[in-house]
């Protein structure tokens, strides 16, 4: 047994299997006990282990090879494994319970499956297959068949599919040379096409368009769960490239250009947010604000490590995920309530906009969130070097809290019906719950933001 | 020399033909007729067994592109304006007179067979002019697919490898499989 069988392979097997079962109840509490099994697993598997052996924990190998090429989790890769299939199984509870599961469970296995084969080949710039692969399978889950809105999708598909050959040219250009670039010429070439191939993942602007898009036409609760999965694949990806070219991380216009355009991606997003009515396309222009926000925190690692990274990654995914939810809840609650704005407010519509309008200040940065404690350290390192990064950050984060506040006006000027308060279901509790833990884990963040350090193991050349 | 000129003249001929088609079947026939320019090329630097993989999976993608059509719901599709054809050629005539400017400078960089550079620049710039101006999703399948064959054509001439050969044949056929997806969807035509 090796690693890439047990997290890579077998997902994918199960998750093709789980679509010959015609029940669809079995199929989702089969989805959710399989990602539990498999987090559960990795906690007690060793990968390549040295040394002892505990009489819980089993050991196997890190690495499968396929037709020339290695697939490789180490033991420092396996918070990632458990993080992936997490995720999973909570958005899979939640797509259960808002009853939207019919499309990613169980497809969803599979797709975390190939996003773990892209991480994990070696050589790694083979990845951009694997995400190519992943990016078509992705549109069955998120888009209904026949579907007449398609014009994000297909820009989606485009976009992501002409970064494709960009990252695979760049591989070819930077074959051998991991640890000094051939020469001065061919770095400006590989860094230009490593870089278009960059941008055209994460949505960075002029190419950007897709994302409010793919939110507006589809269920966030889809979009956010592959989109969140998928960017945080990417952002993996771009830390293994730093890690793994020396003459990449001591370049200084990779991360002037990472500061330069998270700041303009994060004002993008949070001006998108201000002027945007419809609920689903915030999202959309959250998930940029976010993508900047991270792309800020990549872009000053030379000055304060890549330590920063995973605590703005991990507040911004609890936080994001809430934000998807609450959209989601507020879109399909009873009575047709909220598509465009609140008219009447029922328990649903009520809690939903309570979370929403959390996730919101989580998002900002407010204090006594979980977004504050990282968003103050890149306050704090901004400040020492690049001060208009950190005004445009602060615009950016106001944007944000100005969008809550008038949410938070628009729901106390309803009024509100009583009867309808009184009615609790399953969605409401799932909610609420989530909500409670995260304004815990937001007074103390020690619970939870530290363990997501453990995203950055196995980047040794970028932890200082 | 002239086998060489030769290919160059079928790939562009083959673009054309997709550019200024009104009717669907026509442009995958000239979507088929590039797959199999782009096997004679990368004939000249692979076996044989492996090279006909792509030729293989690019004619599979196209019997799945045609079948997804004949069930779809088709618009009507209309003979376009003289002015649309004209502007399309000019757009795909002004990216290759581009293509031909730099093909010499970008063959520095990567040092492949020059008609493989070109054919397989001009495929790619012509694959992004198709998912640029044209509107139905059918015609973005054709115009990603484009690209990719222009990129395998440049690519294959860099690098040789099975695993490679097989994600990218797997590529193609799912991206000809998402047509099929979105077949019924009912297009409003505007005047372009």
């Amino acid at each position: 047994m090796n690693a890439p069988i047990l997290w890579m392979i077998s997902p994918a097997v199960i998750s093709l299997l789980l679509l010959t079962i015609q029940s669809r109840r079995i199929r989702n509490y089969t989805f959710i006990i399989v990602c539990l099994i498999l987090v559960g697993i990795s906690l007690f598997t060793r990968i390549d282990l040295i040394g002892t052996k505990r009489f819980y924990t089993f050991d196997i190998s890190s690495t499968l090879t396929i037709l020339g090429r290695s697939f490789a989790i180490f033991e420092e890769g396996k918070f990632l494994i458990q993080f992936i299939y997490g995720f999973n199984a909570i958005w899979g509870t939640s797509l259960i319970i808002f009853k939207k599961s019919e499309r990613i469970i169980p497809l969803g296995l599979l797709f975390s499956a190939l996003l773990i084969a892209a991480i994990s080949v070696e050589p790694f710039l083979y990845s951009a297959f694997f995400i190519e692969i992943a990016i078509i399978m992705s549109i069955p889950l998120m888009m209904e068949s026949g579907s007449k809105e398609i014009s994000g999708v297909t820009r989606y598909l485009i976009f992501l599919t002409l970064s494709m050959p960009f990252i695979l040219l760049a591989g070819w250009f930077l074959a051998g040379g991991e640890i000094i670039p051939v020469n001065p010429e061919q770095l400006v070439q590989a860094t230009l096409l490593l870089g278009l191939g960059f941008i055209l993942w994460l949505a960075v602007f002029p190419f950007h368009s897709w994302v409010p898009m793919i939110f507006s036409e589809t269920d966030p609760l889809r979009s956010g769960f592959i989109l969140l999965l998928l960017e945080s694949a990417f952002f993996i990806l771009i830390l293994k490239f730093i890690n793994g070219f020396v003459w990449l991380r001591e370049y200084d216009v990779f991360f002037q250009a990472s500061l330069f355009l998270g700041a303009i991606m994060s004002v993008f997003g949070s001006i998108g947010l201000v002027f945007q009515e419809k609920l689903k396309r915030l999202a959309g222009f959250e998930l940029l604000h976010t993508i900047g926000v991270i792309l800020l925190s990549i872009g000053l690692s030379p000055a304060g490590g890549i330590s920063l990274f995973p605590n703005i990654f991990g507040s911004r995914i609890l936080g994001f995920s809430l934000l998807c939810w609450s959209i989601s809840a507020l879109e399909n609650s009873d009575n047709g309530i909220f598509p465009e704005d609140i008219k009447q407010v029922n328990m649903l519509s009520l809690i939903s906009a309570a979370c929403m309008i959390y996730s919101l200040l989580v998002l900002s940065g407010m204090p006594l969130t979980i977004g504050f404690p990282p968003m103050q350290v890149l306050y704090q390192l901004l400040a020492g070097k690049f001060s208009l990064v950190l005004i445009l950050l602060l615009l950016s984060n106001s944007f944000l809290a100005i969008v809550a506040f008038r949410i938070i006006a628009r729901v106390v000027k309803n009024e509100f019906e009583f009867n309808k308060l009184l009615i609790i279901g399953k969605k409401e509790i799932f909610l609420l719950t989530y909500l409670f833990l995260l304004i815990v884990i937001g007074i103390f963040p020690n619970l939870l933001l530290p363990k997501f350090q453990n995203l950055i193991l196995g980047f040794d050349f970028l932890i200082k | 020399m002239i086998i060489n000129n030769l290919l160059i003249f079928s790939a562009l001929a083959s673009i054309v033909f997709i550019l200024i088609a009104s009717d669907w079947r026509m442009r995958i026939a000239g979507l088929s007729s590039l797959y199999i320019v782009g096997f004679i090329v990368i004939l000249q630097v692979w076996p044989i067994a492996l090279a006909s993989v792509k030729l293989i999976s690019g004619l599979m993608g196209m019997a799945l592109l045609s079948t997804s059509q004949l069930t779809a719901y088709q618009p009507g599709e209309s003979r376009p304006y003289p002015s649309v054809i004209v502007f399309r050629l000019l757009m795909a005539i002004l990216f290759w007179i581009i293509i031909s400017a730099v093909a010499q400078k970008i063959n520095e960089w990567l040092p492949i067979p020059y008609t493989n550079l070109f054919i397989g620049l001009s495929l790619m710039s012509s694959g992004i002019i198709i998912v640029g101006i044209m509107k139905r999703f059918i015609d973005t399948i054709i115009g990603l697919l484009t690209i990719l064959i222009g990129f395998d054509i440049i690519y294959s001439s860099l690098e040789g490898s099975a695993l490679v050969t097989g994600i990218l044949a797997l590529i193609t056929i799912l991206i000809c499989l998402l047509s099929g997806y979105f077949n019924d969807v009912n297009y409003e035509e505007e005047p372009e």
